[in-house]
């Protein structure tokens, strides 16, 4: 939808920092702030995620999303596993930046279109993810305490899972019983 | 617009494979957690069947519609959970994506409701329907509760130019109005004045007279074309006014200008000569509103607005009337006495369907006479009123006419 007719234009920056795209950059920022709290990164990987920021934010936002998702994960991988409970929280924390970024995605090439946050969604979905948090959160909590540090990893990954797929049950089964409106 | 915020399950299910198996892989449960919310979307965007997204609907208030019919266009958002994300879509109504499918001959249209013009082929209306996301998080100010009205503009028929009278002479070339000017086509002789170029001397007139002699032409200009509907013509009114809109078309796309009266019709204002493809859709709007009244069509004011229009001298008029009002026969006499070159296609009257045949035949008469009249003043008549006649044939006809 074109804009109104005879609404003064906004100046370049202020059409090109949207809603929609400040909100990815402040998600992107956050899980490379994540990132660097998981463990020292090289200033580089800095500059790569920056780089597939802006490509994200300025070209097509589905491939260079899954670019930096992978990105995140390559880090993820070569750092090591987590030290200790609040680790294992951070890395819950930047799964949920992530997601976030992934939902984010698909609006970003409407961005000129004056859009603007739902309420009812975006409340939707900090309930969501505040659920995975904690669920991750508490099951990391616990098998980082209880749990031997060694055996602590399966343990940890089969909760998490659980309680990942609780959830999923759940809404699912709310879903389901929700009648076809159309 | 359309709306297509991609939900993006594969590229959610190819990290959370990729992550799962890596944590598998090399025993690493930190990866599992970090494509957990990968996985949390990938099952909550697998849908059972049935329940479908929101819709946005293009409603309209009636099923059937004619030429020259107003719509209302309404967008209807339906289908929206409350808790989930409103998308609006506003689709652009273009030929391309609202194809009308022409009812047969056979079928029988349902009645006409209220406001629906007595005339144009029915046609079925089109349905648009678009289907938006309902994950998407953002919600855009777009309006689609207003009803639009519109208006169905009639079909383009174009009749045969190739005869179609000329403001000057039927040759080839630029369209050549009446004044004097640079140009082709001749005009006479006259004797040299200051300033003239060397290549405008007749040179055999000059030697012969001993004085020097130049052509003078007529101005090439465009062309312009007034188009006088009179709304009393019933019988074949859909044809007329299908060739009308086909020749008002071609005739802009060739460059001319373009004017249209329609009289009879109440208070329809004239449109004034101009040419663009805006303007085509400025003259089909005011043909979609001729529509033929049943009583007297005298006394709609249109005949005085007629006369006043600025038209350049020259201009083609091409009058589509039955002659039933005297008013228009007048109006044509000044027309062709200011200068412009009138044409009338006489129609047939709605009194040939009367129910009184001494009515139906005086009425005859009345045009004919009305028709002789015209001719008496160099106004070339001929007629339309055949229904298997169409306006190609009526303008060869007058091309006949014009050059005997």
């Amino acid at each position: 939808m074109s804009p109104t007719p005879g609404r003064p234009k906004a100046p370049p920056w202020r059409r090109a920092l949207r809603p929609v795209v400040l909100a990815y950059l402040v998600l992107s920022v956050l899980a490379a702030g994540l990132q660097g709290l998981l463990g020292p990164v090289h200033p580089a990987w800095y500059a790569v995620l920056a780089a597939v920021t802006t490509f994200a934010a300025r070209g097509n936002p589905h491939r260079w999303t899954l670019a930096l998702v992978t990105v995140h994960l390559v880090l993820q991988l070569a750092r090591g596993a987590p030290h200790g409970p609040a680790g294992w929280v951070t890395v819950a924390a930047l799964a949920t930046v992530l997601g976030a970024l992934h939902r984010c995605a698909p609006w970003l090439p409407w961005r000129q279109h004056r859009l603007r946050p739902s309420t009812a969604t975006v409340t939707g979905w900090t309930t969501q993810a505040g659920t995975v948090l904690a669920t991750a959160s508490a099951t990391a909590a616990t098998a980082a305490v209880v749990v031997a540090p060694d055996g602590a990893g399966p343990a940890l990954a089969a909760l998490a899972l659980a309680g990942i797929v609780g959830v999923a049950i759940a809404e699912a089964r709310r879903r389901l019983s929700t009648p076809s409106e159309t | 617009m359309t709306w297509s915020a991609t939900p993006a399950r594969r590229r959610a299910l190819a990290v959370a494979v990729t992550g799962c198996t890596l944590g598998l892989l090399t025993r690493r449960p930190d990866l599992v957690v970090l494509v957990s919310p990968f996985v949390l979307m990938t099952v909550l965007e697998l849908r059972p069947p049935g329940v479908a997204a929101g819709r946005v609907g293009t409603l309209l208030d009636q099923q059937v519609v004619r030429e020259g019919a107003v719509l209302e266009v309404r967008h209807v958002v339906s289908g929206i959970a409350p808790t989930a994300s409103v998308v609006a879509a506003h689709r652009r109504a273009g030929p391309a994506e609202l194809p009308m499918a022409t009812i047969s001959t056979g079928d029988e249209p349902p009645p006409p409701s209220s406001g629906t013009p007595p005339w144009g082929r029915p046609v079925m209306s089109p349905v648009a329907a678009h289907s938006v996301s309902r994950w998407g998080g953002w919600v855009t100010s777009v309006r689609v509760d207003g009803p639009v009205r519109a208006t169905v503009l009639p079909l383009r028929e174009v009749p045969v130019l190739r005869s179609l009278p000329r403001p000057v002479g039927l040759g080839p070339g630029p369209q050549p109005g009446m004044r004097s000017g640079e140009g082709i086509d001749f005009l006479g002789l006259r004797p040299l004045t200051d300033g003239e170029p060397a290549r405008r001397v007749h040179w055999p007139t000059t030697l012969r007279t001993g004085t020097v002699v130049v052509t003078q032409t007529h101005q090439d200009t465009t062309g312009s074309y007034l188009v006088l509907l009179d709304g009393a013509v019933s019988a074949g009114h859909d044809d007329i006014v299908r060739g009308v809109a086909g020749l008002c078309a071609r005739l802009t796309r060739d460059g001319a200008h373009v004017g249209l009266v329609v009289l009879g019709c109440g208070d329809v204002a004239p449109v004034p000569l101009r040419s663009g493809g805006r303007h085509v859709i400025r003259l089909e709007l005011a043909l979609a509103r001729a529509r033929p009244r049943p009583g007297d069509p005298r006394n709609d004011h249109q005949h005085g607005r007629a006369r006043r229009m600025r038209l350049p001298p020259g201009t083609v008029v091409l009058a589509f009337t039955p002659l039933r009002d005297p008013a228009t026969a007048s109006l044509l006499a000044r027309l062709a006495a200011a200068g412009h070159r009138v044409a009338a296609l006489v129609g047939a009257d709605p009194g040939d369907s009367a129910s009184d045949p001494l009515e139906a035949r005086l009425r005859l008469l009345e045009s004919r006479v009305r028709a002789l009249h015209l001719e008496a003043r160099g106004i070339p008549t001929v007629d339309h009123g055949s229904q298997t006649s169409g306006l190609s044939v009526a303008l060869a006809r007058l091309d006949r006419r014009a050059r005997r």
